[in-house]
C-alpha cells in the first residue's frame, strides 16, 4: 500500500445495541444495519495517510458483546473485541498501523 | 343447531420460536416484553430490508420493510401481518378460522435530545404508527331468530399511536411512553363456540346427515373508539443477566368504564446479548375491576428457542 493511495474500507460491527457511532480518520462512518445485529460499510477510494485513527462508541443493555473489524483492502487491519460495561456505553480509540502508509 | 362450549386448556403451548406455558387461568398471553428492545434494534436500522416473519406467539405471519437512507434521517417502515384469532386448540381440531390482518406504516426518529457521539449512555426515540385493521367477525346468538344466529361481518379498524422511548445507560433501563387511538371491539374476549348445522332428510324413508361447522365467538359484542395510553419500561440489573418489566395501560373508551392492564415480568437473559431473553415469568392482570381478581390474573413461563432478536 503506498502513501497517500486510495483503498477498500470495510467497516463492521456485531453486537445487538442501541446505539452506534464510528469513525475513523475522524469521519463518521454510516454503518448499515442487516436486521439482525451486524452493521458494515464498503467504502472505495478511502484515502489513508498513515495509521488508522478509529473510534467506536456504542449503547446498550449491560454485558452485550461487541466486536468492530476494520478491513482494508480485503485483509483485517484490526479487530476489537469488548463488553458493554454497566453504564451502558463501550468505547475505543485506537490507531491502526498500515504497512506503507505514513503520516503526510 | 348445536353448540360446543370451548374448554379453556390449563395450559397452552407453542413450539417453533417460542413456547408459552400459561399454568394460571389464561385470560391472555403473556405480555410481549421484548417490544422495546426490539424497537430500539430495528431504529438503529439503515438501508433497505426486507424479512418475513412467523409469530407463533400470536399466531400469524408477519412481512415487514424497513428502510432508512442514512442516519441522519428517520426511519419508515411498512409490514403486513395476517393471523387467525381463534383459540389453537379449536382451530387445530378441525374449526374454521377467523382471520385478521393489519397494515402498518410507521416512521421513527432516533436520537432527538440525546446523541450518538456523547458517552452518557443515553438514547431517546420517536415514533408515529398508522395501521389498518381488517378482521373476519363471526357471531353466535342463541336467543336470536334462528336465521340470524350466525352473524357474520367484517370489521375495519384505523388507529394511530405515537411512542417516545428512552434508554438511560446508567439505570440499565428502557423507558416509554405511548398514547393511541384506535377502533376497537371486544371479539378476542368473547367466548369460542363450535356450531354445528345439521339438515336432516327423511323423505325416502331413509336419514343422511350433513354437518356444517362454523367456529363463533359468543357474548355481547361490542365497538368502540378507544384510546389506550401508557408506559412499559425494562430495567436489566448491570451485573446479572437478569432483567424486570412492568407495563401499565389504561384503556378508555366512550360511553364505558376504562380498562385498567398491568404486567410484568422477570427474565433470564442471552449471555452475550442480552436485549435476548432466554426464559421469563411473567404476571398479569387483565382489565382490573372488572371481576373477580383471579379472573384477571394469569402467570405464564416464556421460553425464547434459538430466535431472535
Amino acid at each position: 500500500m503506498s502513501n497517500h493511495a486510495s483503498h477498500v474500507l470495510e467497516v463492521r460491527f456485531s453486537g445487538a445495541v442501541f446505539s452506534l457511532f464510528v469513525t475513523v480518520e475522524g469521519q463518521e462512518i454510516d454503518l448499515r444495519f442487516d436486521g439482525d445485529s451486524t452493521w458494515q460499510r464498503t467504502i472505495t477510494g478511502f484515502v489513508v495517510t498513515g495509521p488508522l485513527d478509529v473510534a467506536c462508541l456504542a449503547k446498550g443493555l449491560s454485558q452485550t458483546e461487541c466486536v468492530l473489524q476494520i478491513t482494508l483492502d480485503g485483509t483485517v487491519a484490526g479487530e476489537f473485541k469488548g463488553t458493554i460495561s454497566a453504564k451502558g456505553i463501550w468505547q475505543i480509540v485506537r490507531s491502526i498501523p498500515v504497512p506503507g502508509a505514513e503520516r503526510a | 343447531m348445536k353448540s360446543r362450549q370451548k374448554t379453556r386448556p390449563g395450559w397452552l403451548a407453542m413450539v417453533a420460536g417460542t413456547i408459552i406455558l400459561i399454568t394460571a387461568p389464561a385470560a391472555a398471553a403473556p405480555p410481549d416484553t421484548k417490544t422495546e428492545k426490539d424497537e430500539m434494534l430495528w431504529l438503529l436500522g439503515g438501508g433497505l430490508r426486507s424479512a418475513v416473519r412467523f409469530e407463533t406467539a400470536d399466531k400469524s405471519a408477519k412481512l415487514e420493510i424497513l428502510h432508512r437512507s442514512s442516519k441522519t434521517k428517520p426511519v419508515w417502515g411498512l409490514s403486513l401481518k395476517a393471523g387467525v384469532e381463534n383459540d389453537l386448540g379449536l382451530l387445530f381440531s378441525g374449526g374454521t378460522v377467523a382471520p385478521k390482518a393489519e397494515a402498518t406504516a410507521r416512521a421513527g426518529w432516533v436520537n432527538l435530545a440525546t446523541r450518538s457521539d456523547d458517552s452518557s449512555g443515553a438514547v431517546d426515540w420517536f415514533i408515529v404508527r398508522l395501521s389498518g385493521t381488517g378482521q373476519k367477525i363471526v357471531l353466535y346468538d342463541a336467543s336470536a331468530p334462528f336465521a340470524k344466529q350466525i352473524d357474520k361481518r367484517v370489521f375495519g379498524a384505523p388507529g394511530i399511536e405515537i411512542r417516545y422511548g428512552s434508554f438511560l445507560g446508567e439505570q440499565q433501563l428502557l423507558l416509554s411512553i405511548f398514547g393511541r387511538v384506535e377502533r376497537d371491539n371486544n371479539f378476542a374476549t368473547l367466548g369460542e363456540v363450535e356450531v354445528t348445522t345439521e339438515r336432516s332428510d327423511t323423505s325416502s324413508g331413509v336419514t343422511r346427515k350433513a354437518q356444517s361447522k362454523v367456529t363463533a365467538r359468543t357474548g355481547t359484542y361490542l365497538e368502540r373508539t378507544a384510546a389506550p395510553m401508557g408506559f412499559e419500561l425494562f430495567h436489566k440489573l448491570p451485573t446479572e443477566l437478569l432483567g424486570v418489566s412492568l407495563s401499565v395501560v389504561v384503556k378508555s373508551m366512550r360511553h364505558e368504564r376504562p380498562e385498567y392492564h398491568a404486567s410484568g415480568g422477570l427474565f433470564l437473559l442471552k449471555k452475550g446479548r442480552p436485549a435476548q431473553s432466554v426464559a421469563g415469568v411473567t404476571v398479569a392482570f387483565d382489565d382490573l375491576g372488572r371481576g373477580p381478581l383471579e379472573d384477571q390474573f394469569s402467570v405464564g413461563l416464556v421460553l425464547n428457542v434459538g430466535v431472535g432478536p
